[in-house]
């Protein structure tokens, strides 16, 4: 009698499982097709990170710190400082970003208090050679022109939050 | 030897020998790059040991030379399904050298990512336990309800795995207000897929045939192994950190314990499934008495904890995840030694695994829930 | 033309036509598998080679295994190795022959069809066998042990089952098996003699919940861990066709063939068929995979007493009128 009930049960919990994967069928897929269809990145979305620009002059907003590269603990960041002109603005010489070690953790970009580095929504950062994956200063100003505001940029004062989240496009 | 008589004795030699497999590194159910030294007869498993350090990364190591926040992010890629309680883990133990005290609404944000980070963490355990016994369309299922936790979790720390989020003294921004409605959705979706989980796997009469009564651990023996998290709970035992010796602000949420009777794999997976609801009303709890206020409190930028030592832990998805922080009061940790809750369990495996079958070894394993980037560090 | 050379050429084209179908048929069915557990997992398939479904995508993939290198391991036994995929092949093959898929569509009535599916659907283990020894890998060997002993044990009820038609029926021919249908289907007379058949058919076939040879999660790949190109293709090809032919004795033995009402009898035949595949399917996407002993024990101490039983009651039944 045991043995009865006990396949009769199996049985039953076989049907549900049965019942289960139907009623999943008739539902849609939930495929994204990528890459034909996209996924919607948060503006806080943590892809590369990109060199800021003002949006007036098209400067980059670099004043050649060095914070960024004292923060970043895989020493992914490489800055120099340009020798100050004539106008006596801080510029960076150069200032190379080695994907290859980077790891996207963003501390870059929130230690950088002048607004010139942010994280920028790229995802895509494959490359075929190792070359491929260091990013000199002109391709990060150009990644992140799209960008307005420093996304990583630490918590603000309650209130400021509605402008908060710079990355958007 | 002619060829015949050389086929015989192979044949011979096959049948009597005891076959030494290796499972792994490279095997579908090593979830990673475990190898177990397998010695089987036939179907049965006479020894399995496990054979670690294929994923070393010297994580310890590294700690010593990073500066106290540049650790943060490091400590995602130990047990990268549960990235928060890792990070949480390590910033209590700065905050506890430094004598800091958090801002309330950072421990709450906490409190609901971690808990969040546990469900995400047994939604793919569920998933890839119902992949080891052979059922592939459970995983995908859960899956898909992990994608819009995922979702969740990049809206509010900018990434999917690795989130540096936690900072030391709060987090690293405030939970957008667009969070919440979707967390609400999210959290009834959990909810639906645990019970489909429930109907479809666990109740299911070879899932049962296949996990009851299979790798007991009795409670002395799990004891006498340290093991914790729900490992040690499906042995009966009720003892979860959270509970036990609450940490952050755990003691103000009402949440039951899940403990099973036989110590089995069955019982170890009912534990998981049912602190996935239990993680949910926790969730829950903190939303609604989420507190105003700041997020991160004062830290300076150089961060110098005064020389001294402390060990804190947490309970991760994985049991109890301890931090052991020897600072000499430089910019970096003198130690940092992490218990890692995986590795600790692991340990057990020989004893549980000994004399059960090849396809019962499998379901042992699985339901140790390990995760070789925190095995092996 | 002289008439023996006739004859062998028309036997040449039939088993030509024979070879194509099965083939076709099998990489159908492939397609067909992804689709099912796509849809049951909310996924959508293949869908870019052959849009909009994606229906050229097997081929292409049979095409792109014919390309590949040939690999045979070193410690390999090269005979078995290289000839255990073309058995299974066969094998399946051999089955087709005594499947009515309509009033005279079939290759050859024999008076024993039924005997000779029994027989032929046991070769298969031969094969597998011979992959997990050839292949010198201790995955396979294990593999290939368990699907021994499944066959074993599942074979007997298997052919229980189908005999209790056959007392139904008074004949062993496939044909007159169906024509025996033409009032009433036997899977209404004989609900249990069904469910043994389809239980022991998915464990011979290998298909979940019974997929233990080729378990992946233990076993990796089980006999087949060491076989890639083309062999492995072959494998592939030989396990759908089988999948194919059990279920068209299936339907022939239980769901009364090609029989229906207003379609074409093909058309009927292909039904039944499509649909005991179907459901083989979605079983596969539901269940667990049970273990070696719990799958012996199924089958010796469950399904072996019931398929007894069932005919037992169904000889008397006959005989008393
Ligand atoms: S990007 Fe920001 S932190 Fe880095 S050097 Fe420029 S201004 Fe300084
Ligand atoms: S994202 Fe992290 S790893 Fe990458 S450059 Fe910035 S600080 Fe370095």
């Amino acid at each position: 009698m045991e043995t009865v009930t006990a396949i009769l049960k199996g049985g039953w919990s076989i049907l549900v499982g049965l019942g289960i994967t139907f009623r999943r069928m008739l539902r849609p897929p939930v495929t994204l097709r990528y890459p034909e269809e996209r996924p919607e990145l948060p503006p806080i979305y943590r892809g590369m990170p990109a060199l800021l620009s003002d949006p007036e002059t098209g400067e980059l907003r670099c004043t050649a710190c060095g914070v960024c590269q004292r923060t970043c603990p895989l020493e992914a960041i490489h800055m120099e400082p340009a020798p100050l002109g004539p106008d006596k603005k801080k510029r960076p010489a150069s200032f190379t970003l080695d994907m290859g070690r980077c790891m996207v953790c963003g501390l870059c970009a929130e230690a950088c208090a002048f607004n010139a580095l942010t994280m920028a929504g790229r995802y895509e950062l494959a490359g075929y050679t190792r070359q491929d994956l260091i990013f000199s200063l002109e391709e990060l100003a150009e990644i992140g022109r799209g960008y307005r505001e420093n996304n990583q940029a630490p918590p603000r004062p309650a209130g400021a939050r509605a402008q908060d989240g710079g990355g958007v496009q | 030897m002619t060829t015949a008589e050389k086929t015989a004795t192979q044949s011979e030699e096959v049948l009597e020998q005891v076959l030494t497999v290796n499972f792994g590194p490279q095997h579908p159910s090593t979830h990673g790059v475990l190898r177990v030294v397998a010695r089987i007869r036939g179907e049965y498993l006479q020894d399995a040991e496990p054979d670690l350090g294929y994923l070393h990364r010297c994580f310890e190591k590294i700690a010593e030379g990073w500066t106290y926040p540049q650790i943060v992010p490091l400590t995602d890629r130990l047990d990268y399904l549960a990235a928060i309680t890792n990070e949480w883990a390590y910033v209590l133990a700065v905050e506890k050298l430094l004598g800091l005290q958090v801002p309330e609404r950072a421990e709450y944000i906490r409190v609901i990512v971690g808990e969040l980070q546990r469900i995400l963490s047994h939604l793919l355990w569920m998933g890839a336990y119902a992949l080891d016994l052979g059922a592939t369309t459970p995983f995908l299922y859960v899956f898909q309800e992990r994608e819009r936790l995922y979702d969740l979790m990049q809206l509010v720390t900018g990434a999917r795995m690795t989130y540096n989020y936690l900072r030391i003294g709060g987090v690293k921004r405030d939970l957008p207000p667009e969070f919440f409605p979707l967390l609400e959705k999210a959290l009834d979706n959990v909810l639906k897929v645990a019970d489909e989980y429930q109907a479809l796997v666990l109740e299911n009469v070879i899932f049962q045939a296949r996990t009851k009564g299979i790798g007991v651990l009795p409670p002395d023996l799990a004891r006498q192994y340290a093991i914790s998290g729900p490992m040690l709970r499906g042995s009966g035992v009720a003892w979860d950190l959270r509970r036990s010796e609450p940490y952050s602000v755990y003691d103000r949420f009402d949440f039951a314990v899940p403990t099973g009777q036989n110590g089995d794999c069955y019982d170890r997976a009912v534990c998981r499934v049912e602190e996935i609801r239990q993680s949910a009303r926790i969730i829950r709890q903190a939303v609604a008495g989420l507190p105003a206020g700041e997020v991160r409190a004062k830290v300076p930028a150089a961060i110098r904890p005064p020389a001294g030592e402390v060990y804190t832990a947490i309970e991760s998805p994985r049991g109890e995840l301890g931090v052991y922080l020897v600072s000499d009061g430089g910019p970096q940790p003198y130690r940092l030694k992490w218990r890692a809750p995986s590795f600790v369990n692991l340990q057990v495996l020989p004893e549980i695994a000994r004399g059960a079958k090849v396809a019962d070894f499998i379901a042992i394993l699985g339901s140790i829930d390990i995760i070789l980037g925190e095995v092996d560090r | 033309m002289s008439k023996p050379l006739l004859e062998l050429l028309i036997a040449g084209i039939k088993f030509a036509l024979v070879l194509g179908f099965v083939s076709v048929n099998a990489l159908f069915l492939i397609w067909l598998e992804r689709k099912v557990s796509a849809r049951i997992q909310n996924r959508m398939g293949p869908i870019y080679v052959g849009r909009p479904q994606g229906w050229l995508q097997t081929a292409a993939d049979a095409l792109k295994l014919l390309t590949k290198e040939d690999i045979i391991p070193a410690g390999a036994d090269r005979l078995t190795f290289v000839v255990a995929p073309a058995v299974l092949f066969t094998s399946a093959v051999l089955l087709f022959v005594v499947i009515p898929f309509g009033p005279g569509l079939i290759v050859r009535d024999l008076k024993l069809g039924v005997a000779y599916a029994a027989a032929v659907s046991g070769l298969a283990v031969i094969s597998l066998v011979m992959a997990g020894w050839g292949s010198n890998n201790k995955y396979s060997l294990v593999g290939a042990l368990r699907s021994a002993s499944q066959m074993i044990s599942y074979e007997v009820s298997l052919i229980l089952a189908m005999l209790s038609v056959v007392i139904l029926a008074g004949s062993l021919s496939t044909v007159e098996i169906v024509e025996a249908q033409s009032r009433i289907w036997f899977i209404a007379l004989q609900p249990l003699g069904f469910l043994i058949y389809f239980i022991a058919l998915l464990a011979e076939l290998n298909r979940a919940p019974f997929d233990l040879p080729e378990a992946e999660s233990e076993l990796v790949a089980g006999y087949n861990t060491e076989y890639s190109g083309m062999r492995w293709a072959i494998f592939f090809l030989a396990e759908y066709a089988n999948l194919f032919a059990g279920s068209a004795l299936a339907v022939t033995l239980f769901l009364g063939g090609w029989q229906g009402p207003w379609l074409p009898p093909v058309v009927w035949f292909f039904l039944k068929t499509f649909l005991v595949i179907v459901v083989a399917m979605w079983l596969r996407w539901t269940l667990p995979r049970v273990r070696p002993d719990q799958l012996t024990s199924l089958g010796w101490k469950l399904l072996l007493p019931a398929a007894l039983v069932n005919l037992g009651v169904t000889g008397f039944l006959v005989l008393a009128g």
